[in-house]
């Protein structure tokens, strides 16, 4: 039933929402400019992500968009992430390819103590080999809620009746690093594949789950 | 999950373009215009967002007292005592003279206040001592290199010899890790020990505690609590005790979250999280478990060993396996309450723990 659940999600966010994410530049044809990306994982908790994305070429090929994750659960509107921003590919050198990813991420949290909307950043770099019908490429980048409101429950106020809402700013966030795989299906389909681990600015702040996964399916038209 | 903001709107900047009055059929012909909208309508959001947060005031994160409470080498006012070359919070209730109560609090990491009800022992004639171990709670905080095995049962040690009179009994009542603790100081300083009560200790060596743990923890993948737990990993970040503890304390919400395994009915209330302490004692006996069954056949003194009805990673043959190191044991369930016995089950957990106490006194 979750899954199902999931699944709904997906196609609802597609049908609303936009992004991008593993890009095969050379797969990408003058006449499919538009991106519909559906991802499922773990990001900081399991997820489904699905997003739009749109090439246009400024001097180097960009893809601009936009993208929309939730974690699982019974609550499916309390928590998620959205992300705008870009990708550029910066080298082409043969079947090598960089591409610097840069993202304005706002992000929604809540559970029975606490309510947080954050807004923060990503930088990221991709290279690797690209060919018009797979790639493999590794990744680096840093995340960052660089600053939160924070408001607090009841429950909470009850533990700690001085406790201060208001906006926060934060002093670590996280790199990851890994890599990711494509595979092109016929004219159109793109299959994706990314592993790797977060690494805590401070680490004594190291997440949980210390990794991320992510399957993909991207459609280009 | 119930939400604890009920009536307030979540504020999706998006929703222009789920409103209802925009036609289908205008989305479906105009997805371009559509995306364009969105972008306008995040970027100004984050504008706004901006605009707004250069005219409110912004706190950091470690700012003491703003999001956890002070400690008590940051707060003079609060009761301490200096022993073992820390400061811990420590209050008593009771005449001095009476046999004294030693209450352990559970973690490591978590602190005394849900176990106030226990200060009632003190109109039986009791004197009974609380204190937040190292670490935790509005104790003084450590690097995480301090905290071993010992260190628990060197703080205990100390305390009770502040508190403790020429010939005075001394009884040690421990929930969860404190049942741990007192079974820890009882395996090493047998004789100075009249009596002991244990409430759902994880384990007396680590394998039994572990599986206990593994069993109140397992992540459901799909699950509320499992993801609320995990997705504020990416927004809380910093690297000092207060960011440390108060995201700690956010993350606690498990403890209580709807369906938790350990039978809790609601939140209970707590000081402070040690974060530090909890993930650092949890590194440490990883890497050197233990095992605080050597000399426990030694204790002969009648042990008060209570398990809740509640609590279903525990339960009865869990109870039965740990307590069994000790060779004279009361086992007990408590109705009507999960692992917070002395704060949800108090009504069943007083005339039991009262009767045997009694008994030692």
């Amino acid at each position: 039933m979750k899954k199902l659940f999931a699944a709904t999600i997906i196609l609802l966010a597609v049908a609303e929402a936009g992004l991008s994410q593993n890009i095969n530049w050379r797969s990408l044809g003058e006449d499919q400019r538009n991106i519909i990306h559906l991802n499922f994982g773990y990001d900081y908790g399991v997820t489904a992500e699905a997003g739009y994305g749109r090439m246009f070429t400024f001097i180097r090929p960009v893809v601009v968009g936009v993208d929309f994750s939730v974690p699982m659960g019974e609550n499916l509107v309390d928590d998620f992430k959205a992300k705008i921003g870009a990708q550029i590919e910066v080298v082409e050198m043969g079947g090598f390819s960089a591409t610097l990813r840069i993202f304005s991420i706002f992000r929604r949290y809540e559970n029975e103590l606490v309510r947080i909307v954050s807004f923060g950043s990503e930088l990221g770099l991709v290279a690797g080999y690209y060919s018009p019908t797979w790639h493999a490429a590794g990744e680096f980048g840093f995340d960052k809620s660089i600053v939160s409101h924070l408001k607090h429950s009841d429950v909470m106020r009850s533990s700690y009746p001085r406790i201060r809402n208001g906006w926060y700013i934060p002093s670590g966030g996280h790199f990851y690093y890994g890599i990711q795989a494509g595979k092109t299906l016929g004219e159109s389909l793109d299959l994706s594949f990314r592993v790797g681990a977060t690494e805590a600015q401070h680490i004594d702040e190291q997440a949980a789950v210390p990794y991320y996964l992510q399957l993909g399916l991207g459609i280009r038209f | 999950m119930r939400s604890a903001f009920q009536g307030e709107p979540i504020p999706l900047y998006t929703d222009r373009i789920f409103a209802p009055d925009v036609p289908d059929q205008h989305f479906i012909n105009h997805k371009s215009g559509v995306l364009m909208k969105t972008l306008f309508f995040t970027l100004l959001a984050a504008v706004l967002a901006a605009a707004t947060l250069t005219s409110c005031e912004t706190v950091e994160w470690s700012e003491p007292g703003a999001l956890v409470p002070l400690t008590v080498d940051q707060d003079p006012s609060l009761p301490s005592i200096s022993v073992n070359g820390t400061q811990l919070h420590a209050e008593t209730y009771g005449n001095p003279n009476d046999p004294m109560i030693v209450v352990l609090h559970g973690g490591p990491g978590s602190d005394y206040r849900s176990l106030l009800n226990c200060s009632k022992f003190a109109a039986d004639g009791y004197f009974v001592v609380f204190y937040d171990q190292r670490g935790s709670g509005l104790s003084k905080r450590h690097g995480k290199e301090v905290y071993t095995k010992q260190i628990f049962i060197d703080d205990l040690n100390a305390v009770i010899n502040y508190y403790r009179k020429p010939g005075q009994k001394v009884i040690l009542m421990g929930l969860s890790w404190g049942a741990m603790l007192a079974t820890a100081y009882v395996n090493e300083h047998p004789a100075e020990i009249s009596g002991v009560v244990v409430m759902e200790p994880g384990g007396f060596i680590w394998r039994d505690a572990e599986a206990y743990i593994k069993r109140c923890r397992s992540l459901e993948l799909f699950g509320e609590t499992s993801n609320d737990y995990l997705f504020i990993d990416q927004i809380v970040t910093g690297h000092d005790h207060n960011v440390l503890d108060y995201k700690a304390a956010v993350q606690a919400a498990a403890d209580f979250a709807k369906g938790n395994k350990v039978g809790n009915q609601g939140p209970s209330p707590f000081w402070r999280i040690g974060a530090v302490c909890a993930s650092a004692s949890f590194e440490y006996v990883r890497a050197h478990p233990f095992d605080y069954t050597a000399n426990l056949q030694q204790y002969t003194t009648r042990v008060l060993f209570v398990y809740s009805e509640l609590n279903t990673a525990y339960g009865k043959a869990h109870a039965e396996h740990v307590s069994s190191a000790y060779p004279n044991v009361q086992l007990v369930e408590v109705k009507g309450t999960g692992h917070e016995i002395p704060y949800f089950g108090w009504a069943g957990f007083y005339p039991v723990a009262k009767m045997y106490l009694d008994t030692i006194r």
